[in-house]
């Protein structure tokens, strides 16, 4: 048993630990930015001058002392819009990305460990999933049960889950061959504490760049149902939606649409940041190996 | 009877339509591109179930009717040149318009009009308005000669020049190869449904030519993709742009716009059978919280006139003499408090395919909320709210068309089209005196007392009459203003110059 | 998939990748009879159908029944998937309920115009994305690099419809006029007859799929630079252009066919933002079109399509990965 426990630490490479993934600059900014675009979200509504809902002029009225961003499509003010339009994201972008990347990391563990039929059928579920249009599904359900919130995450979830798990799957399949992980085998670990403790943590910062990507997609996904009409539904204040709402209006009042984008691409940008610098960690990582 | 004014008026286009030929035949071929949202179930031939602008901007250019409404309200004579009845009004003898040709060249006939309105009345042909007709007997229409037709009918009918004068009831016939021809100004080319139609000028077209050769309606997806190609040049006339656009678009130099009256407008309606709507109480205090003039201005833009919860602002007789309801927060509170309905929650479908619906529902639902009423917008795809269409309590619902074939398709009882299951024994009433009439100052008092019962009774919540926008490019000159909404897909003595 | 077992990678010829190729063709099949039953079953479950479009507002029960016979959808659901399948195997793609039209005509048209989008859309960014990325990768660390890396950055992060909105107001509507702001195609014609229709929406594909290329050519051309033999070419004098193109580049383009496979796949089943955004007549616009209708036959047929071309390109970029793969272990075991 001693003997087990010295073999494993001399076999078992340290994983790239958090700290390391921390020290990277764009992880740094890349939190840094989540953290204050949830922040400003939080207490936009505090700060929104006019009640987000209720319009305070005519349509399209430039930005002036009153409304500092202008009016939009109805005269709602849209700095208030703007302050409150993050919160669905805020909420609903965070857990799509946590839960398509637990599960598909789930699903590409137990795959990429058990193999054979196990990985056969898992993966090709996985592929019927990828080649149902995410549109289609989109449509269905959102016209079966309502545009709501949880549901578009679930929606959002499983448009993402099968990418996580193949490129999870393709990180965690080497391993297998690796000394530590054929040993612990040998000595008859259970699968699970095997899959735990010696895949998961040396596939943490794919798992990380996983996490980022995904959390940028969500946005993106988020926004864009709310833009073709299946998201966030009128008269909530949503940027994707004020995007759609007010694109049309660029040429009379530009803020109205503007604002949003610009508010969706730092928040997009927070989560692509954070994937970067966790692929920047990989790539010095193998490059010494 | 109808006042037969029509010849001179034929003679005074007919010169007009000369005078912009020559002019005209120097120039090369000029092609006019109209823009449109698509529908992919439109038909060639006008008796398709499905209704759409994309269709009805095609059977305006290839079919003609008997009669039509001229772009200030009026029914002339269009196919036919008079309609008469017998005294008890339920024989009406129609003679056609002499020398009018179709498409393939052979002259329009009697023969062709029997057969038409067989086809209409077919329930397997599923077109579903001929509901609006059922007055004809499609088994009693007797051919006198090759321009005149006698048709008995089931019962009395007063009104029958204005049915026939609704845009479903074209006349079309059957060429010799079996494909639908019509008598309209333009020949089919080509056509792609919800896509394209190419259409030339048919030169022996019986009444007022187009000034332009060519004409191609494209069919787009949505609203925003007609506004962008309008803004782009890629097409002249826009069939219609979101009111809440028409700022942007006037700053364009390039752009020019026609403002009319028009008969078709969304308005709010609740079931006035199911509860809490059925409680005349709640009702009116539904109709007490709207800021009308904030529907007009931010949900139409300006371009609506505040309306009095009845249809039909454009018939030409006098509106009913009730008091302009404006909102009352406080009276609506208290009818609540009596209705025992306080802290209503409703919801509000639309499918929001409709200029100005979305709009109107947010800003609505805003204004109600002052009340204490919680609304919840919710936007469905067509398919959805058509599948649970006379079942939804509280929707958008749309009127269009004359006030005396559309409006009362959706008041009187059985009809498909009353989504307010609204049933009243004195407009019934009243309703069936105004279609067995047939004389016109009778029409209107019999008109404005209906609109009376609407404003009291009905469960439509009619905050504005928005007017028809129609935005078009520089190069094109002659549009006219009309108030059923066509001035976009009317070409008389419309030119072109590119 | 990629290689799964040692001995796999140790065959190498054309056995060792169409063996496992055959079994993936036979899963695809399968799989896509498994999509197809999905979508008929999701389809049918939607509120409304292809009857209560058609009629409209003004319909009775009574016409919306009788209308639902004529169109075959009071049948048992077996019997109408049943149908449905066996027209295919025929080839037979049955007509359109809304309007009569053939499927095929419908499908014909939607999947040409996509396959050209994507095609120049795939035509331009592929060479785009290996010169850009080799010149970041010339200049590594210096300020070009980061200029890039901080662009593709912010272009992955920005949504399609934002990246299309934006460039509709500046090219098409508002600032410039110098460009179509709708992608109108008419229906007999090819998109190549209208290639400025073709400009807006390509952008808006290309910019995001060149700055995700161009960034793994980036690290493929630095990773190649830095191997041995380019070392000593460079020490024997061997012209820097020399060893660009006739050693790094060729390294340089094996990873990115894979992943432009994976790129190309995400263009066809992922374009419907885009085609809303420019009213593209595409495969996208036909689908959405078709379930807004409750169209069964040609839902089918274009998820189908879709399905079959997301499939189809998953696959090859498979394979090329796994035969990359194999030729690394030959060079490596070689050298």
């Amino acid at each position: 048993m001693e003997l087990t426990v010295v073999l494993r630490r001399r076999f078992r490479p340290r994983p790239v630990g958090w700290w390391r993934l921390w020290a990277s600059v764009q992880v740094r900014w890349g939190v840094v930015l989540l953290v204050a675009m949830t922040a400003l979200i939080a207490i936009g509504p505090l700060l929104a001058p006019y009640d987000p809902a209720a319009p305070v002029g005519r349509p399209y009225v430039s930005p002036s002392a009153d409304a500092w961003l202008g009016t939009d499509n109805l005269g709602r003010d849209v700095l208030s819009r703007v302050l409150c339009g993050g919160v669905y994201l805020a909420w609903m972008a965070p857990i799509s990305a946590l839960l398509s990347v637990t599960i598909g990391t789930a699903i590409a563990l137990v795959a990429a460990y058990r193999g054979g039929w196990v990985d056969l059928a898992l993966m090709r579920s996985l592929d019927v999933l990828l080649a149902f249009p995410g549109v289609l599904l989109t449509l269905l359900c959102v016209s079966v049960f309502g545009p709501q919130p949880l549901l578009l995450v679930g929606l959002i979830v499983l448009t993402l889950m099968p990418g996580v798990a193949r490129v999870i799957r393709g990180a965690a399949l080497p391993l297998l061959n690796r000394e530590y992980v054929l040993w612990a085998k040998a000595v008859g670990t259970p699968g699970l504490v095997i899959i735990l403790r010696e895949l998961l943590p040396n596939v943490s910062s794919p798992l990380l760049v996983e996490l980022g990507l995904r959390l940028s997609w969500s946005v993106g996904i988020l926004s864009s149902m709310s833009f073709i009409g299946y998201g966030i539904q009128p008269p909530a204040a949503d940027w994707g939606l004020m995007v759609s709402e007010n694109g049309s209006g660029l040429g009379a009042q530009p803020f109205a649409a503007l604002a949003p984008i610009v508010m969706i691409v730092f928040y997009t940008i927070g989560g692509s940041l954070i994937a970067e610098g966790a692929a920047r960690v990989i790539a010095r990582t193998e490059g010494k190996a | 009877m109808i006042p037969m004014k029509f010849n001179r008026a034929v003679t005074v286009a007919l010169l007009a339509a000369t005078t912009v030929l020559t002019t005209h035949t120097l120039a090369q071929a000029q092609e006019l591109v109209l823009g449109v949202i698509g529908n992919s179930k439109d038909m060639v031939q006008p008796y398709s179930p499905t209704s759409s602008a994309s269709a009805g901007s095609l059977y305006d250019q290839l079919y003609d009717s008997l009669t039509a409404y001229d772009s200030k309200g009026a029914v002339v004579m269009e196919l036919a040149e008079s309609m008469t009845p017998n005294a008890t009004m339920d024989v009406w003898t129609v003679k056609l318009r002499p020398n009018v040709e179709r498409h393939d060249g052979k002259p329009f006939t009697a023969d062709d009009v029997i057969a038409s309105v067989k086809y209409m009345m077919d329930p397997a042909n599923n077109f579903v308005v001929s509901s609006q007709i059922d007055f004809v007997d499609p088994t009693k229409l007797h051919k006198i000669d090759d321009l005149t037709i006698e048709f008995t009918l089931k019962r009395p009918f007063g009104l029958f020049a204005n049915a026939f004068a609704d845009n479903d009831f074209r006349m079309r016939a059957i060429a010799d190869d079996g494909s639908v021809v019509g008598t309209g100004p333009f020949k089919l080319e080509s056509f792609t449904p919800g896509q394209e139609a190419r259409l030339t000028r048919f030169e022996d077209y019986w009444g007022e030519k187009p000034g332009f050769d060519k004409l191609r309606i494209i069919g787009f997806r949505d609203q925003q993709a007609v506004t962008n190609a309008l803004r782009g040049g890629q097409i002249d006339v826009a069939y219609s742009v979101p009111y809440t656009d028409v700022p942007a678009l006037t700053k364009d130099p390039k752009l020019k716009t026609v403002i009319s009256g028009t008969a078709t407008y969304p308005m709010l309606a609740v079931r006035v059978d199911t509860p809490p709507f059925n409680d005349s109480r709640v009702l009116e205090a539904l109709k007490l919280v709207i800021d009308r003039q904030q529907i007009v201005d931010n949900a139409f833009g300006g371009y609506a006139k505040i309306a009095n919860d009845f249809l039909g602002n454009n018939t030409a007789c006098p509106a009913p003499a009730e008091p302009q309801r404006v909102q009352d927060i406080a009276k609506a509170k208290q009818l609540l408090a009596e209705a025992g309905k306080t802290n209503l929650k409703l919801e509000l479908v639309t499918d929001g395919a409709f200029a100005g619906m979305m709009e109107m529902a947010q800003l609505y639902a805003q204004q109600a909320a002052q009340a204490g009423i919680a609304i919840k917008v919710r936007r469905l795809d067509p398919a959805s709210f058509l599948n649970r269409w006379r079942e939804w309590p509280f929707l958008i619902s749309l009127t269009s068309g004359p006030y005396e074939t559309a409006t009362l398709a959706a008041l009187l009882p059985g009809q498909g089209e009353n989504a307010t299951h609204f049933d009243d024994a004195e407009y019934n009433d009243l309703a069936k005196k105004l279609q067995s009439t047939g004389d016109l100052t009778e029409q209107c008092k019999l008109i404005t007392q209906l609109q009376a019962i609407e404003y009291k009774r009905s469960g439509h919540i009619v905050a504005a009459y928005p007017e028809n926008i129609t935005v078009y490019r520089d190069t094109v000159s002659g549009l006219q203003p009309d108030l059923y909404g066509r001035t976009p897909i009317h070409y008389a003595g419309v030119t072109v110059s590119k | 998939m990629s290689v799964d077992s040692p001995n796999d990678s140790a065959v190498i010829g054309v056995l060792a990748w169409a063996w496992p190729l055959l079994g993936r063709l036979m899963q695809g099949v399968l799989t896509l009879l498994a999509v197809s039953l999905l979508i008929f079953l999701a389809a049918r479950a939607l509120p409304g159908d292809v009857a209560n479009m058609i009629l409209g507002q003004s319909a009775t029960q009574d016409q919306l029944a009788a209308l639902r016979t004529q169109l075959g959808l009071d049948q048992p659901l077996w019997w109408q998937y049943l149908t449905w399948l066996g027209g295919i195997l025929h080839g037979d793609w049955g007509v359109s309920l809304a309007n009569g039209q053939p499927v095929a005509e419908i499908l014909t048209l939607g999947v040409r115009n996509s396959a050209t989008l994507s095609g120049v859309a795939l035509a331009v960014m592929l060479p785009l994305s290996l010169l850009v990325g080799v010149i970041a990768a010339q200049f590594r660390d210096g300020f070009v690099d980061r200029l890039f890396l901080g662009m593709s950055m912010v272009a992955n992060a920005v949504p399609d419809f934002v990246t299309g909105t934006v460039l509709v107001a500046l090219f098409a509507t508002t600032v410039l006029h110098v460009l179509p702001a709708v992608s109108f195609i008419p229906p007999g014609d090819s998109p190549f007859s209208y290639p400025d229709a073709l400009v807006l929406p390509a952008i808006t594909v290309i910019i995001p799929g060149v700055m995700y290329l161009a960034r793994l050519v980036r690290v493929a051309v630095i990773d190649v630079m830095a191997t041995e033999y380019i070392q000593t070419a460079i020490l024997k004098g061997m012209s820097p252009s020399r060893i660009l193109f006739r050693h790094a580049l060729p390294n340089a383009v094996a990873p990115i066919i894979p992943a432009a496979s994976l790129v190309a796949a995400f263009t066809v089943g992922g374009v419907v933002v885009v085609e809303y955004l420019f009213a593209y007549p595409g495969i996208g616009s036909a689908l959405v079109d078709a379930v807004t209708n409750r169209d069964l036959p040609v839902i089918q047929a274009n998820v189908l399509v879709i399905a079959s071309a997301y499939f189809i390109l998953n696959l090859i970029a498979d394979a090329l990965a796994q035969r990359d793969d194999a030729s690394t272990q030959q060079g490596r075991s070689q050298a």
